[in-house]
């Protein structure tokens, strides 16, 4: 349990280094090298990864890309080294943290903080059960809708299904607590370490 | 009524939902839909609403195949949504109103209908929520608020009202009622339960979903009933040890998890 | 309106990590010292809803749309601390989980729409409400919403604008964010004026709605 933990913080140690070393490094080479090196340790998941990377980053690349060819096509001098530059950049930190957050145990990696860890483990379950109760929100509308709504009902509808949310959260964390107290993780063993 | 020919459905990029689903539904006609969690029930049902299309398969509601392309034609749409209602099973997905009445007028208004008052008044005190039309609805307990949702749905007139779960929330008093309601109801109602003790009282005709989810049952209940392996095979009994005395045997029961 | 990956330079996320770190620890050490025993579980639950609730689309004239951002609500009903804590949660994940934003930008992220955001709302709120006035507090609510879009978007807005400065190769060609504050400052700030009016709106009615289900809202400030 320890070694798996370890491998996973060293994991996430490694993700950040090389996050930093990709944002230090500007030769188009050694990028777009990155890229690639990436894409071999995803090995068979590579095309799913890339695609979900691709989806993740494309709008705002484009729209930056686009606004700044279009610049400088004004201006008369068009550096195209840039906008290799940045898009292999993007590209390699986002198929990085796409083929991270696939590899890592998060919750493992955290284990230097025990708060951290129950945190996302609750909030984890959470919302999974959250998005579920969004998507009978959303449909339950949609069911009784024709065309277009007027903004107000829109309004009303988001501030009912968020009040609803933080209702049923309340309601939720109440229980949790009960749960973990029935369990015993408020006693003394874990009240010392419960907050590191 | 409703024509479902070999409807499928899978989640985008995940597991199947319902496999081949074949009926006929006429008008006037209670259904009761049976199944163990996780079988279909309310993918189903939001296919019937319209609200999710099958991946494989038709749909006809009333002679109109139901497609998206065929609800992005607002009389239409307008036309469906008015004969189909859809009573979700957690009442607090459907109500956002700032009170009961605005809430029971919002599906009337958005159809068009007139004498939207009128209706108003006439199906809350159907329902019997007259006293609650000024109150917010989040105000309401569980039962009040299934109430408003009905009454919101009825108003319209519905040709098909599909029922998730209707009882899953309701205390036993509540669920009396809501069960002679329905039963006076003329109103064509495919209604999803997982409690065998219940579908009795909801309907006549039964369909069950397997855990694989393919519909093994289309007929009269007593049939299902009669039928032990059936509803084995679909998870809806169980058998465990009983003692009485001295003697120990098994039987089937019936799962209730309400 | 939160910044991706691979746009602002290591010399600013490095000291901005730094700078929200000692933040973050500050705020764990005084939500720490009225620790009760549902504290985790409640920031744990509060964190799913704000990062559900910012999947919601905010709804604006015209048919388009932007994406809710729940900070000002978060920070009335909890407090700064919680709010600067839980969107920082919120972000991690959602560049871990869905890839938006990004482990380079959050602190970033995390100090504009959190820190700022959350201490422009509330401060805000606690400002304009009047005891027991209606109006005022409506009014309250709404700027708390829309101060808590703006002054993110004006933060962002500055912090990609000054990165062809900080970051440029020899011959002055960017290594980064391409374009200086002349025009990121009008292109993040001015539609983000009226999408705070949307969030300012959402605010108003999610308060409402909390606050008269009082029992349920069982204080925790």
């Amino acid at each position: 349990m320890i070694r798996h933990a370890t491998r996973h913080r060293l994991l996430l140690l490694a993700y950040l280094l090389w996050v930093v070393l990709l944002t230090s490094v500007h030769d188009l080479r050694l990028l777009g090298g990155a890229l690639i090196l990436v894409g071999l340790l995803s090995g068979r998941a590579a095309p799913r990864l890339a695609w979900r990377a691709l989806r993740a980053f494309v709008w705002f690349n484009l729209i930056v890309s686009v606004s700044y060819l279009l610049a400088s096509l004004w201006r008369g001098d068009v550096t195209w080294s840039y906008l290799a530059l940045i898009n292999l950049r993007v590209a390699a930190l986002s198929l990085s943290t796409f083929w991270l957050a696939e590899r890592i145990d998060l919750l493992a990696a955290l284990r230097f903080s025990e708060t951290l860890r129950y945190l996302l483990s609750i909030a984890y379950g959470q919302i999974f059960a959250m998005r579920r109760l969004l998507v009978d929100f959303r449909d339950a509308l949609r069911s009784r809708t024709v065309g277009s709504l007027r903004l107000r009902d829109l309004y009303r509808q988001r501030a009912a299904a968020a009040a609803f949310l933080f209702g049923r959260g309340l309601r939720d964390a109440g229980e949790i607590t009960l749960a973990m107290r029935s369990r015993g993780f408020f006693d003394e063993e874990h009240a010392g370490r419960g907050c590191a | 009524m409703i024509e479902l020919d070999d409807i499928q459905y899978r989640f985008a990029r995940g597991p199947v939902a319902l496999r081949g689903v074949s009926a006929r539904v006429q008008p006037g006609e209670k259904i009761v839909l049976l199944g163990a969690n996780g079988t279909g029930k309310s993918t189903l049902l939001r296919i019937l609403d319209g609200l999710l299309f099958p991946s494989r398969g038709r749909y006809t509601f009333r002679g109109q195949r139901i497609t998206r392309a065929a609800l992005r034609k607002r009389a239409f749409a307008r036309r469906f949504r008015r004969e189909v209602a859809y009573l979700f099973q957690n009442p607090d997905a459907m109500l956002f109103n700032p009170t009961v009445r605005e809430e029971i007028a919002f599906g009337l208004q958005q159809v068009g209908a007139d004498g939207v008052d009128r209706r108003v008044e006439q199906w809350a005190n159907e329902l019997d929520i007259a006293a609650q039309l000024g109150r917010a609805p989040f105000e309401l307990s569980g039962g009040e608020k299934q109430k408003v949702c009905l009454a919101a749905l009825l108003a319209l007139e519905p040709q098909l009202l599909l029922l998730d779960e209707p009882t899953a929330q309701l205390d036993p008093r509540s669920t009396g009622w809501l069960i002679d309601f329905l039963q006076d109801l003329p109103t064509t109602t495919i209604v999803t339960t997982h409690n065998l003790s219940l579908a009795a009282e909801l309907g006549a005709r039964v369909w069950i979903l397997s855990e694989d989810h393919a519909l093994i049952h289309d007929g009269p209940l007593q049939e299902a009933l009669a039928d032990h392996d059936l509803l084995l095979r679909a998870n809806l009994v169980h058998r465990h040890r009983h003692r009485h005395g001295d003697e120990v045997h098994r039987h089937y029961h019936v799962h209730d998890w309400d | 309106m939160h910044i991706p990956d691979g746009f602002i330079a290591p010399q600013m996320y490095l000291p901005a990590y730094a700078c929200a770190a000692g933040l973050w620890l500050h705020a764990l050490r005084r939500v720490r010292a009225k620790l009760r025993e549902e504290t985790i579980p409640l920031m744990a639950v509060l964190t799913a809803v704000v990062f559900v609730l910012m999947s919601i689309a905010l709804p604006l004239p015209g048919g388009t749309s932007a994406h809710a951002s729940g900070v000002a609500i978060l920070a009335i009903l909890f407090g700064v601390r919680v709010g600067f804590l839980l969107m920082t949660l919120v972000l991690l994940l959602q560049a871990l989980i869905l890839g938006a934003g990004g482990i380079t930008s959050l602190p970033i992220n995390a100090l504009a729409i959190g820190g700022a955001g959350a201490l422009a709302a509330v401060g805000s709120f606690r400002l304009l409400r009047g005891a027991g006035r209606p109006r005022r507090e409506a009014l309250a609510l709404i700027t708390a919403g829309w101060v808590s879009v703006v002054v993110p978007a004006a933060l962002v807005a500055i912090a990609l604008g000054v990165q062809p400065a900080l970051a440029h190769a020899p011959d002055g060609t960017p290594r980064f964010f391409p374009f200086g504050l002349a025009i990121t400052v009008p292109a993040l700030v001015v539609p983000h004026l009226l999408v705070g009016v949307g969030e300012g709106a959402l605010t108003l009615l999610i308060y409402r709605l909390v606050a008269s289900r009082r029992n349920e809202r069982a204080g925790w400030q």
